[in-house]
């Protein structure tokens, strides 16, 4: 039995040798941590730079509704970094204002509508943006932003 | 001998069925196939929304074939959920693609090598990635990506590749191509100013700051700093005071020597109400494209700012400045409050100018003015740029392995790591370099790299090539003939746009100014502008137009600037009786117009007021812009209300009838 022994020794370590030939290769799903380094997405950038052209005059660079030009409206624009704020509102109506203005939803003409001026993805991205101004300064997630 | 041949026959069957067992081990158990079994499991879930039978049966590489391109990317058989919506929140590498213009529509236009680099045919993550030895370009970083949009978006700005847009205004104002070659160089020269007869204009001791490093001098500064050595600049000081003035100019320094000094406030107000912060600064405050002037008087000698304003261009032929048409006095005012007022009163001011350099210092300063290519910026002679650095044509294609790091040992080996490295600290790859440094900030440094990565000279299709709409201005005419010297006299291309020609610097481009202003405006503003947007900084500055000169331009612009487009509404003007103003007025007040515009006493700051609009604006013009404001400028930040036509008309009718002769018109 000399022989099959040999014979046992010869396939483990043939087999060894297959699997180590590219084994790291195969590497299970190592999936890469690539991109979380990259810093801010392309939609948070769209939504960063379109808010910063379009909204930022008016509700100011943190959306307190401190922009230089905040002062002339009556009534004055919402603070979006309250929480209190971002959980009263829900994305569709946060979406409907964007879109449609105030007087789409009985509120102030102060705020016109964007609906026809800017693409649906630079809608979403900047209903994205208004969203993150409460996590930025709050620190944490606003608790309405998950809808 | 039986039995050695049967123990022989089991043994090599045995091997055989192992090998063959571990062939198929190995097939199963190939890198894609493990995704695309977790693939498989994350599907689950969500397989009511695949139509595209992804979980059943897969057992293939998908791929992507692009003939035109001669490739094929396999990066689909792990990314299975790139095209999927319903993998929005999948993690790597199923997730679906980040929305942009081209996701996921174009994917089997351009496939994903085109943008991202990386091997396409490859089928395991490392080297399908690139990141293997001697695979030319790996998977390009996030920060850069948008220099690959640069390779079908051949030039100007793209408004969805930010950073490659904010690149490309940087490699322009930094001059990179005064030195290196590439492809549309001619677009991107900058001029520094001429060097001749310095010795009048500076001392010795500023030259000296200057030369040492001119971001020291002045903020605004745009010559880089060539790290001289102490000696060098002693040298070259020497070699630009030593060259002579031109024989008009000192005649013009000579004479103005001579003129008395005049009355310092009165040069202050003059500064002030001509707007010089539209261009220069003063501490810091304006524009920033020309120098700053807070120590202008210490900076240049009295007798040579007299010269160069009384006649800026008969003096610098190439310079941007506009001719103001100052008349004696006020330049001997200006010129006084300058030396007076805007000098730095800390000035070591050395008395030891009529020093007189040796021979062999001048022919030393010679070689350093050579040796640095200081004529690629400042060429007096012949416009034609020179190659002092390697050309970049193709820069967004090197190789890594050809690349030198010097002594650059903590540098990640790839591109954008290198360029980045070079446009930030060009002098740190080791000694001898002489390329200066351009002071730039960590996102410029991004910026350019990007804007470099997108020179390629790759094949691209043709139809592939975008130049963005925004970019493609309309081929305009410059001005010719007498109006076309005016508007080189007033240097107007320094601030408008015509077409392609000139710069963004006003908000105002005249290419289609003459079917938006009234004549009779445009004349009157010509002479005495008035500010439109208070907000701003930079104001179009009171340039001494004579009226007779304002109304030759103002007929020009009327005649031959106009857009076609703009529909002639004879119905506007007979449409407009009090009852349509009058509608007009309640629409500008429900629509919320007020918030960025005033009318009266209230109103917003974000548009120009709109009081005397139909002093300004031409009632088509204001239909047209009511219609759809982006349809006349795609970066109008008026929002469109999508008007009705009776809306459009009983608007235009009120703001037609706003007047500075007091309200509503007839």
């Amino acid at each position: 039995m000399k022989h099959s022994r040999r014979l046992v020794l010869a396939l483990v370590v043939l087999a060894v040798f297959f699997f180590l030939l590219r084994w790291d290769h195969y590497g299970p799903m190592a999936a890469s941590a690539d991109r979380k380094e990259a810093g801010p997405s392309y939609q948070e950038r769209l939504g960063a730079a379109t808010y910063q052209y379009y909204c930022e005059t008016c509700h100011g660079a943190d959306g307190k509704g401190d922009g230089f030009n905040a002062f002339n409206l009556d009534p004055k624009p919402p603070d979006f970094s309250s929480s209190t704020f971002q959980q009263m509102r829900t994305d569709e109506q946060l979406a409907a204002v964007i879109a449609g203005g105030g007087p789409s939803v009985g509120r102030s003409a102060g705020m016109p509508p964007w609906g026809q001026t800017l693409s649906s993805r630079e809608l979403r991205a900047v209903l994205l943006h208004v969203r993150r101004l409460s996590v930025s300064s709050a620190g944490a997630p606003a608790a309405g932003s998950s809808k | 001998m039986n039995d050695k041949l049967g123990l022989g026959f089991v043994a090599t069957s045995a091997i055989l069925l192992t090998i063959m067992g571990l062939a198929w081990l190995k097939n199963e158990s190939r890198e894609h196939r493990q995704f695309q079994g977790a693939f498989q499991r994350l599907s689950q879930g969500r397989a009511p929304a695949l139509g595209s039978g992804f979980a059943d049966g897969l057992d293939v590489v998908p791929q992507i074939w692009l003939p035109r391109l001669n490739r094929v990317d396999r990066c689909v058989s792990c990314h299975l959920g790139v095209a999927e919506p319903n993998f929005r929140d999948a993690a790597l590498p199923f997730s679906y693609h980040t929305e942009i213009a081209h996701a996921p529509d174009d994917f089997n236009r351009f496939g994903c090598v085109s943008c991202h680099d990386g091997q396409g045919l490859a089928t395991t993550q490392l080297e399908a990635h690139g990141k293997t030895a001697h695979w030319p370009k790996p998977l390009i970083d996030a920060a850069h990506i948008e220099g690959r949009c640069g390779r079908c978006h051949q030039a100007g700005a793209v408004p969805e590749a930010p950073g490659l847009t904010r690149g490309r205004t940087l490699i322009k104002q930094l001059g990179c191509f005064n030195c290196h070659a590439a492809g549309g160089r001619a677009e991107f020269l900058v001029e520094g100013p001429p060097l001749e007869g310095l010795s009048l204009k500076v001392s010795r001791s500023w030259l000296h700051r200057w030369l040492k490093n001119p971001k020291e001098v002045d903020l605004n500064a745009r010559m880089p700093n060539f790290h001289l050595g102490s000696s060098e600049i002693e040298a070259l000081t020497e070699y630009l005071l030593s060259r002579p003035p031109s024989a008009g100019q000192e005649l013009l320094i000579r004479q103005a020597a001579l003129e008395p000094d005049g009355d310092p406030e009165a040069g202050a107000r003059l500064f002030r109400t001509s707007r010089c912060i539209s261009c220069h600064t003063l501490e810091g405050k304006g524009h920033g494209s020309a120098p700053e002037l807070s120590e202008v008087g210490s900076k240049a000698s009295k007798a040579w700012l007299l010269a160069f304003m009384k006649d800026t261009h008969a003096f610098n032929r190439t310079t941007v400045m506009p001719s103001f048409r100052f008349s004696s006095t006020e330049l001997r005012d200006l010129v006084t409050y300058m030396k007076d007022e805007l000098r730095d009163f800390d000035d070591p001011s050395a008395a030891d100018d009529d020093r007189r350099a040796s021979e062999p210092l001048i022919k030393e300063g010679r070689h350093v003015f050579v040796k640095y290519g200081c004529r690629a910026c400042h060429s007096t002679t012949n416009g034609e740029p020179e190659d002092l650095g390697p050309d970049l044509s193709a820069i967004g294609d090197v190789k890594v392995s050809s690349l030198d790091f010097g002594a650059r040992r903590d540098l990640p080996r790839t591109l954008p790591a290198w360029l980045k490295a070079k446009m930030t600290e060009p002098r740190s790859f080791g000694p001898g370099l002489k390329m200066p440094s351009f002071v730039l900030s960590e996102e410029e440094g991004t910026d350019v790299t990007t804007a470099l990565l997108s020179l390629s000279v790759e094949y691209v299709p043709e139809d592939f090539r975008r130049r963005d709409p925004s970019t493609v201005k309309p081929a305009a005419r410059p001005p010719s003939g007498e109006v076309g010297r005016l508007f080189s006299k007033y240097r107007c291309l320094a601030c408008h746009l015509i077409g392609e020609l000139g710069t963004d610097l006003s908000t105002a481009p005249l290419t289609f100014e003459g079917s938006k202003t009234k004549r009779e405006w445009l004349a009157q503003y010509l002479v005495l502008p008035q500010t439109i947007y208070p907000l701003l900084t930079e104001r179009m500055p009171v340039l001494g137009i004579t009226p007779t000169e304002a109304q030759q331009m103002a007929d020009y612009i009327s005649t031959v600037y106009v857009d076609d487009a703009i529909p002639a509404r004879a119905s506007l003007n007979q449409g407009r009786n009090p009852a349509t103003v009058a509608n007009g007025a309640r629409l500008f007040r429900d629509k919320g117009c007020q918030s960025c515009h005033i009318v009266g006493k209230t109103g917003g700051y974000v548009g120009p007021p709109l009081g005397e609009a139909g002093d300004r604006l031409q009632s088509e013009w204001i239909a047209f812009w009511l219609d759809n404001p982006q349809q006349w400028r795609r970066e109008a930040r008026c929002p469109n209300y999508g008007l009705s036509q009776d809306e459009i008309r009983d608007l235009t009718a009120y703001l037609s009838s706003q007047s500075a002769q007091g309200g509503t018109r007839p």
